[in-house]
This record gives structure tokens, sequence and C-alpha cells, in this order.
């Protein structure tokens, strides 16, 4: 009885054991994935935060420009694998460049929005996780 | 035979018993019937610019209407009740129902074909900037090192796509902060050059490409920390309107 449980044991074992590196992987690339979502979230907003810290300003007819090139929250990700006995893979990330724009009767009042985006322009960002990690 | 002459004779003395008016009636039916026929071949013509599995139940019942309606009057006229206004009746009726079972017959028979795409104007995806980052340069030198060689590859594959393949790029090389500001304008050019040379080797026309140095002038993150100065060693391709 019991030899006969060890052989069934066995058998699917045997069975399931070519598809665990198959699995394995497959959850990698899901883990992989997940954090490349959130490291480009992470990325845009450090950029969002320097651009907007490079505000410029424009003297107009009745008062001020304040305009900075930013970035839109929208975004999308991909993940292909490039190596994977190196577990290396590449990310592309496409967003939107939004230039930015308010007026106002003085800088600071420019510079105190609401900001209406100007223009917008599609940017791909290409990226690669290795170590362990998305390289910036 | 005697049961035969038994319905001759009730049926002389039926018709004779028929007033004129109700003869009036029969003819009246009898053009109806003539009408949905006729109609029928209208209909018949008119399927013509239907729909495949609609002009299938069009001609089906235009059809059964057409077989049901001579059927009707034939049997009518072959049983010698032609002018029993019932049996010209029965001839509508036959249409009818023949058009009915045409009909459905022919819907079910047919199967309606796939419609044609209906062609949609498709925007072509714009192409404006490609960024790479992550691609790591050893300190003094401008050789892509064969690790990040997958992050140019995907670079060449943006830049072949439909929506930039025929257009110019200028590459620009981007450095942090770290050195002087005359090695680093060398340094991002050089840099520029070297993924030109690249995606040159991949095929891509050299023609098309303009390598420049931006040095360390367009930061895109803070240069004080870490992290920043990574995000600033990159290398942007530009691509022409």
């Amino acid at each position: 009885m019991l030899a006969n449980r060890l052989i069934l044991w066995c058998l699917v074992g045997m069975f399931c054991l070519p598809y665990l590196p198959v699995a394995a992987a497959a959850s990698d690339q899901l883990s992989v994935d997940k954090r490349f979502e959130s490291f480009c979230r992470e990325w845009l907003q450090t950029v969002n935060n320097f651009a907007a810290k490079k505000m410029q300003y424009k003297k107009v007819d009745q008062g001020f420009i304040a305009e900075y090139d930013g970035y839109s929250d929208t975004l999308s990700t991909r993940v292909k694998i490039a190596d994977p006995a190196k577990k290396t893979y590449v990310g592309i990330l496409t967003y939107n460049e939004v230039k930015f724009q308010h007026h106002g009767q003085t800088p600071d009042a420019a510079k105190g929005g609401p900001f209406d985006v100007v223009s917008q322009s599609p940017v791909t960002a290409i990226f690669m996780y290795r170590n362990g990690e998305w390289q910036n | 035979m005697v049961y035969k002459f038994k319905v001759k004779e009730s049926l002389g003395k039926e018709m004779q018993k028929i007033p004129l008016t109700y003869l009036k009636k029969e003819e009246n039916m009898k053009s109806k019937a003539i009408v949905l026929l006729v109609a029928a071949l209208f209909v018949f013509t008119g399927c013509s610019t239907m729909s495949k599995r609609a002009k299938c139940a069009c001609v089906g019942a235009a059809a059964g209407a057409a077989v049901g309606t001579t059927a009707g009057l034939i049997i009518g006229h072959d049983q010698g009740l032609h002018r029993n206004p019932n049996m010209v009746g029965g001839g509508i009726i036959g249409g009818v129902a023949g058009a009915l079972i045409g009909g459905v017959t022919g819907y079910l028979v047919c199967k309606e074909e796939p419609k044609p795409p209906v062609p949609v104007k498709v925007e072509e995806p714009k192409c404006d900037k490609i960024v790479i980052n992550s691609v790591q340069f050893d300190f003094d030198k401008a050789v892509i090192k064969p690790e990040f060689y997958p992050i140019l590859d995907e670079a060449a594959a943006e830049l072949q796509k439909p929506a930039c393949a025929k257009k110019n790029v200028t590459i620009e090389g981007n450095t942090c902060n770290m050195g002087s500001d005359k090695y680093n304008q060398k340094l991002s050019e050089k840099r520029a050059a070297a993924a030109k040379q690249y995606l040159v080797g991949k095929g891509l026309s050299a023609d098309r490409f303009t390598a420049v140095g931006n040095g360390e002038k367009n930061p895109i993150a803070d240069n004080k920390t870490k992290k920043g100065r990574a995000m600033n060693r990159r290398v942007e391709f530009k691509i022409a309107d």
C-alpha cells in the first residue's frame, strides 16, 4: 500500500518537475514587471520634481508666463527578457513630455498655477534590469 | 362512383346557390392572389441589394409565396372548387405560408457573410524621443559594454519602426556633473558617437544620425544624489519631424 503511494507520488513528481523552472521563470517575470511599473512611477516623479524646479519666466504684455517641461502621469510599460541565464530584462517606458504654462501678473502669481498643458510629445525610455534591480 | 356522383351533384347544387356578390368576392380574392404573386416577384427582384442572409430569406420568402400561391390556385382549380371563395383564399394562405416557410428556410440555410472591415484611418504613432538609460560606461571611457547591448538593440528596434524609420536622428550624449565641463563635454560626445557606431553596426544608415554631446548641461535629475547622477548619464535620440 505504502509502496504504491510512493510510486504514485514519484510519477506525479516526474511529471511536474520539468515545469518547475518554467513556473519559476513566469513568477520572476511577473515580479520584474510589477517592480518595473513602480520603478517607472518613481523615476517620473523624480524627473518631474526636478523639472518643476527649473521653471522659467517670460515677461509678456500683461504680466508673466511661468513654464516648465514636465511629464504626464499616464504611462505604459512593457518588459522583455534580455538574457534568461543572467536574468536580465529590458523595460520600455512610454510617457508624454508635457510643456506646462501659467500666466500671472507677477512671477509668483504665474508660478502659483494651476498650469495648463501647452503641448505634449511622446517619449520612449529604455531601462535595464540587472543584478536584481532596475537600473537608473 | 356513387360517392363521386354525389359529391358532384351536391357541388352543382351548391354552385347554383352561390349568389352574384359571392362570385364577385371570389374574383377579388383571385386578383388578390395574383397581386401577391406579382408582389413576390417584385420582392424577388428587390432582394439583390440586401446582405447575403437577408437576400436568402427574401428570395426564399418570394419563391415560397409564388409556389404556395400557385399551388393553392392549382389545387383549387383541379378539384373544381375554383368558384369556392374559401379555396381561392386558400391560395393566398398558401402564399403566405409558403413565404413564411421559404423565408425562414432561406434565413437558416444561408450564413451571414462577414462584413468587410470598415477602413479605419489609423493615426501614425508619433516618434519624437527615445531615451536610453542604464547604459553604464567605464570611467573615462566611451565603450559600450556587451551587457548593455540589449538596451541599444531595443533602441534600434524602435528607430526602425515605420513611424521613425525614415527620419533623421540626433544622438545626444549627456553626463552627470562629476568632472570639469570641458571633460564632460568631450565624454558626452564620445558616448553619443559610440551609440551611433553601435546602431550603424546593426545595419541602420549612418546618414540618419548626427552624434552630439551636451556635456552636463541638460540634467534631468539632481546631481547631488548618486541616483540623480546615474539618471543624468544617458543618451537621447531626438527624432526630427
